[in-house]
């Protein structure tokens, strides 16, 4: 909320390439803000009922019906390794878009709540922190840390948080 | 041999051999305990081996784990303390194949501990090759991102200079490689974290093979790069993987090394643990069989040691008890008497020796035996030998045979006296002992006993001669002695007899009785003669005598007789003439007497007799009845006396002269009628006075019991007009309580208003709540719709992006829609707040309204209570006013009961003195009388007029006390003619 006005301010002084590179969808897992690039947003929804799929990861809740198509729907909070997300009134959607080998697909991911579309100069962006010896693999998906205000969002290459297993497409 | 040692000789050596033989058994045990002492001790330590050996590869497995550099001190310090033990015990070991055990896991034990510090060697080794492996990765890893950002900053600067399409592809394709080295690396990073922790071999070779590609790729971007610094670069990047893959290689090796060394260690310790184990099952089984041979020694000797024992006691017993068997039995027969006989034995022992002894004590018996027969036989000229100083028998025996001797001299001295006539003499007893002085005594006594008698018989004879007459002989005498003495006995009978009829013939004259003679018949021979001549005498003698005696008796009888007329001779002549003079005195005597006698019988008390014509003694009698008469006439005069004063009103009069007898009695009875009299007055007049003072009481008290009854009577009548008010407060009380019933009625009234007001008013808040939770409802609503809007600007957001440039306004109008739905949600939640409040505040109220209708309900209860309690009290007023009224009847009877006794007590009090007048009258009387100033003192009561106030009593008390003695003596004398006092 108190960056509301941000984004505006963003819009008007920078240049096109720099604020279509630098725009982010942000949301909360738990008390920390998480965000990734806007153009990997396809829609955003309020929770709808989700059908369960036998033999699946359990991060995965099931699918949805959208508009008459089937999407698969992750909750990230188990992705990263925390509690189940509990449904509140704020609790949202949000479809993204993906393309894998050159085909586009649908996934939904299942966040506490959406808060901004969210303006970064590249000059507030950090490479991922450097923890020595602790470092892990499993922390490849951040992208960089952005510094908003006082606060700090984790930038997230989305595409590498749904497809772990997978070889990294692109730089 | 055994014959000739001494017993003590032959009792050390039996009980020698013994402690000699129990001595060694002794040694052997303990011998043997010290062998059993070392084995134990064997097996502990190989016990404590495996222990230690287990201790010491714990502690090596402590480091493995956690790389504690304590734990490598402590294990090192475990196996030093291992090899001293194993050393020590290696001393301690006797047999070869022990030794060799025990060497043997002393060498096992070197062998774990090189293996432990090779271990400990490599693994710094290793740490190192570890820290060289990371530094070296490191610094290819940042290498690689410095070239992949300036690759990037070329593609950027390509892109905008707009070069051409090939070179742009170039470029990407060597950023896409870069960054595939990149991950080779970290790939390889995570093959070697893997290794590290599961020590699996396949990792190795995977980090080998990654290795390899990220080399061949490095060099085949580097002959791609154009830029000398870019190739540069890469050879940092080969160099850095050079390095790592050297460490790594390295760090392989050590951890394959260390990990035989790890088994090594695990033998070692394993074939220690075994060895040790052996070496205690050997020195088990040793230490059993060293028991069993143990065991079997001491059994062995200790059945020796008894069958030898046994072979010496009988030996030896043997060699004593037969020769003491013979000894006692020669002794038994000695005791008997047995003299004959003789000992054979022989020995040099102590028992030869006792045997010895025996020997000569028969030969001296045998001696001794034979001068005692000789003795017997009456030959004392036989010799007996003291055999020496203490030979008591010997001596005895000789002491005997000297007494004997002496016994037969004396006895032929005495018979030879006896012949010649001296009875006299005799043998000294001192000279012989015990029965021989008997013997002696005996014979002494004999010669006694036929002189004594004989003796006796000669001084009896003596003293008869000179007149003096012995008493009869009483002691017993036998034979011829007793004749003697019979004779001697009636010689001094004879002489008795005379002796005692003179002596009483003298009695009887002495005591006249003249009458009396002696028997002559009793006395024989000249003995009667002297006793008739003394009869005769005395008959001359007696005569004129009995004449005398007869006049005598009858002048005592009375019967005066006539003068004796016939003449006697010499003395019995005098004897008669005073007999005649004292006939005449008697006769004058008695006509005196008569003549006083008729003068009494007449009243004529003053007539009395001529003293002066009688003589002597007679004369004393005519004035003794002179005197008797003058004694009974004077006490009835004073009592004439006494008895006038009495009837003067004098009771004070007594008789006061000291009579006896009847005269005494005339006295008492006069007195004590006197007394009684007074008493009797003085009692009246103490009646009286009480009386009196009574009469004043009572007159006092029933003026105070008529003042108490006005008294009573005025404060009956201030009690009633206190029950009268009383009454009146009652009635008031009683008007008070219906105006307070009325009230209480009000208030129960407006109390039940109140509560179903309140009843409504809860209605009411109830309404406002449900308002408020239905309006909470559509709040909700427009919060999901601010939501939904709030998503739908975000998604117009996304889309606006999407559009790139020409989205740019359609992303501000999203932007104010969000705001919008924005400020909808929080006005949604004002409201919502202001809403939940009021629900509260509705909540509160319905709670406080709910507790006012309970007080209010409370309220009219309580109401109510006060309305019952109203009207009890009303009640209780009512009969309070009845009891009231009850109160006044009863007091208005107790007015006419106190009116009443008022009346009584005056009429009792005039009663009272009427009394007192009656009694002072009664006082008067008797104060005529004259009584003892002690008893009037007494008794004397005050006498006033009952009209004197009791106030004035006190002080006219004494004036009166005396005016009433002075007036009691008026009164006597005013009296004394009255004729009724005189009867009186």
């Amino acid at each position: 909320m108190e960056s509301q006005m941000e984004p505006q301010e963003n819009i008007s002084s920078k240049n096109e390439t720099v604020a279509l590179a630098n725009k982010f969808i942000t949301f909360k897992l738990a008390d920390e803000e998480y965000g990734f690039e806007i153009l990997r947003v396809r829609e955003i929804i309020g929770l709808m009922d989700i059908t369960r799929v036998p033999q699946t990861d359990p991060a995965v809740k099931g699918v949805i019906n959208l508009r008459g198509k089937v999407n698969p729907v992750v909750d990230l909070r188990l992705v990263f390794g925390m509690s189940e997300t509990v449904p509140t009134d704020q609790t949202v959607i949000v479809i993204v878009q993906l393309d894998l080998a050159n085909q586009q697909k649908n996934m939904g991911v299942l966040v506490d709540r959406v808060l901004e579309v969210l303006n970064v100069d590249s000059a507030d962006i950090e490479p991922p922190p450097d923890m020595g010896d602790f470092e892990s693999t499993s922390r490849d998906f951040i992208m960089g840390v952005a510094k908003v205000g006082k606060r700090v969002v984790f930038l997230l290459d989305i595409a590498r948080v749904l497809s772990r297993d997978s070889e990294p497409i692109e730089s | 041999m055994l014959k000739n040692m001494k017993l003590a000789m032959k009792m050390g050596v039996g009980f020698g051999a013994l402690i000699i033989i129990t001595g060694i058994i002794g040694f052997m045990g303990w011998i043997n305990v010290n062998a059993l002492d070392s084995r134990v001790e064997n097996a502990d330590d190989a016990n404590w081996m495996v222990k230690q050996s287990q201790e010491a590869q714990i502690a090596a497995r402590n480091y493995m784990l956690t790389e504690n550099d304590d734990d490598v001190q402590k294990a090192m310090a475990l196996a030093a303390e291992f090899e001293k033990r194993v050393t020590k015990l290696d001393a301690n070991l006797k047999d070869q194949a022990d030794k060799e055990t025990t060497e043997q896991t002393g060498k096992k034990m070197s062998g774990w501990l090189k293996s432990f510090s090779k271990y400990v060697a490599l693994h710094h080794i290793k740490n190192e090759a570890e820290k060289g492996m990371v530094d070296s990765a490191r610094a290819a890893l940042d290498e690689v991102s410095h070239l992949l950002k300036d690759q990037n900053d070329k593609l950027n600067e390509q892109i905008r200079k707009g070069e051409n399409i090939t070179a742009i592809e170039n470029r990407i394709s060597k950023i896409q490689d870069a960054n595939s080295l990149a991950s080779l690396l970290l790939e390889a990073r995570r093959h070697e974290k893997n290794y590290v922790l599961r020590n699996d071999k396949s990792y190795a070779d995977k980090v080998d093979k990654l290795v390899k590609q990220a080399e061949t790729l490095t060099k085949t971007l580097k002959s791609r790069f154009v830029d000398a610094a870019n190739q540069k670069q890469a050879d940092v990047v080969l160099l850095s993987i050079a390095k790592y893959n050297r460490h790594f290689d390295d760090f392989v090796k050590k951890n394959i090394e260390q990990e035989r060394e790890t088994q090594t260690m695990a033998d070692h310790i394993s074939e220690l643990q075994n060895s040790a184990l052996e070496l205690r099952k050997g020195q088990k089984d040793k230490m059993q069989a060293q028991m069993s041979s143990a065991i079997t020694t001491m059994i062995a000797l200790a059945i020796g040691a008894i069958i030898l024992g046994l072979v010496l006691a009988t030996v030896i017993s043997r060699a004593i008890t037969v020769p003491v068997t013979k000894v006692t039995e020669a002794a038994r027969l000695l005791a008997k008497g047995n003299v004959k006989q003789d000992i054979h034995i022989h020995q040099k022992d102590e028992v030869g020796q006792l045997a010895d002894a025996f020997r000569e004590m028969i030969q001296a018996q045998q001696q001794k035996s034979r001068v005692a027969r000789e003795i017997a036989d009456g030959n004392l000229n036989v010799s007996v030998d003291v055999l020496s100083a203490d030979d008591v028998l010997g001596e005895s025996m000789d002491t005997m045979r000297r007494a004997i001797e002496n016994l037969v001299s004396d006895t032929i001295f005495l018979s030879e006296a006896a012949v010649k006539g001296e009875l006299s003499t005799r043998v000294d007893p001192s000279r012989h002992q015990g029965d021989y002085r008997r013997i002696v005594v005996g014979v002494n006594g004999t010669l006694d006993a036929v002189i004594g008698p004989l003796n006796v018989a000669a001084e009896y004879v003596d003293n008869i001669s000179k007149g003096t007459i012995p008493e009869k002989i009483t002691a017993q005498y036998n034979g011829d002695f007793n004749k003697i003495k019979n004779n001697l006995n009636q010689c001094i009978n004879a002489v008795n007899l005379l002796v005692s009829d003179s002596i009483m013939l003298a009695d009887a004259a002495v005591a006249g009785k003249l009458g009396t003679r002696a028997d002559a018949q009793k006395h024989q021979g000249d003995y009667r003669r002297i006793v008739e001549g003394v009869n005769k005498t005395l008959d001359a003698v007696i005569g004129p005598l009995n004449v005398a005696a007869e006049y005598v008796d009858k002048i005592s009888k009375g019967q005066i007789p006539e003068k004796i007329t016939t003449e006697y001779n010499g003395d019995f002549n005098a004897i008669r003439q005073n007999l005649n003079q004292c006939i005449a005195a008697i006769n004058l005597l008695v006509s005196d007497a008569a003549t006083l006698a008729d003068a009494a019988t007449n009243g004529k008390l003053d007539t009395r007799a001529d003293v002066t014509k009688h003589q002597g003694d007679f004369g004393r009698i005519v004035d003794g009845v002179n005197r008797t008469l003058d004694a009974v006439i004077h006490p009835i005069n004073e009592a004439s006396t006494v008895l006038e004063k009495l009837a003067d009103y004098d009771l004070t009069a007594r008789v006061e002269g000291e009579y006896k007898g009847d005269h005494a009695k005339i006295k008492t009875a006069l007195n004590s009628t006197a007394e009684v009299l007074h008493e009797a007055i003085a009692q009246v007049r103490q009646a009286v006075g009480q009386v009196s003072s009574a009469a004043q009481q009572i007159s006092m008290s029933s003026q105070q019991v008529a003042e108490g009854a006005s008294e009573q009577a005025s404060s009956l009548e201030e009690t009633t007009s206190s029950m009268e008010e009383m009454a009146g407060m009652t009635k008031q009380n009683a008007d008070n309580t219906k105006q307070a019933q009325t009230l209480a009625e009000g208030t129960r009234e407006a109390a039940n208003k109140g509560s179903a007001e309140m009843n409504r008013m809860m209605q009411s808040m109830g309404q406002i709540k449900t308002a408020a939770e239905r309006t909470a409802e559509i709040i909700k609503d427009i919060n999901e719709i601010a939501f939904q809007t709030n998503l739908l600007a975000l998604n117009a957001a996304v889309e606006a992006a999407r559009a790139g440039a020409a989205g740019r306004g359609f992303a501000v109008v999203a932007e104010e829609v969000r705001n919008l739905a924005g400020r909808a949600k929080d006005a949604a939640q004002n409201t919502e707040t202001l809403i939940k409040e009021s629900v509260s505040l509705a909540d509160g109220g319905e709670k406080i309204s709910g507790e006012v209708n309970q007080n209010l309900l409370a309220m009219v209860e309580s109401v109510e209570k006060v309305t019952n309690i109203i009207s009890e009290i009303t009640l209780a007023s009512e009969e309070q006013a009845r009891g009231i009224e009850q109160v006044n009847k009863a007091m208005v009877e107790m007015d006419t009961v106190t009116q009443r006794a008022a009346a009584n007590s005056e009429e009792s009090s005039s009663a009272a003195e009427e009394l007192a007048g009656q009694s002072e009258e009664l006082m008067a009387m008797v104060a005529k009388f004259r009584l003892n100033s002690h008893g009037s003192m007494g008794t004397d009561v005050p006498i006033r007029h009952t009209s004197v106030p009791i106030d004035d009593v006190k002080p006219k008390n004494n004036v009166r006390q005396t005016g009433s003695v002075s007036s009691a003596s008026f009164a006597i004398s005013d009296f004394a003619d009255d004729p009724d006092f005189k009867e009186f």
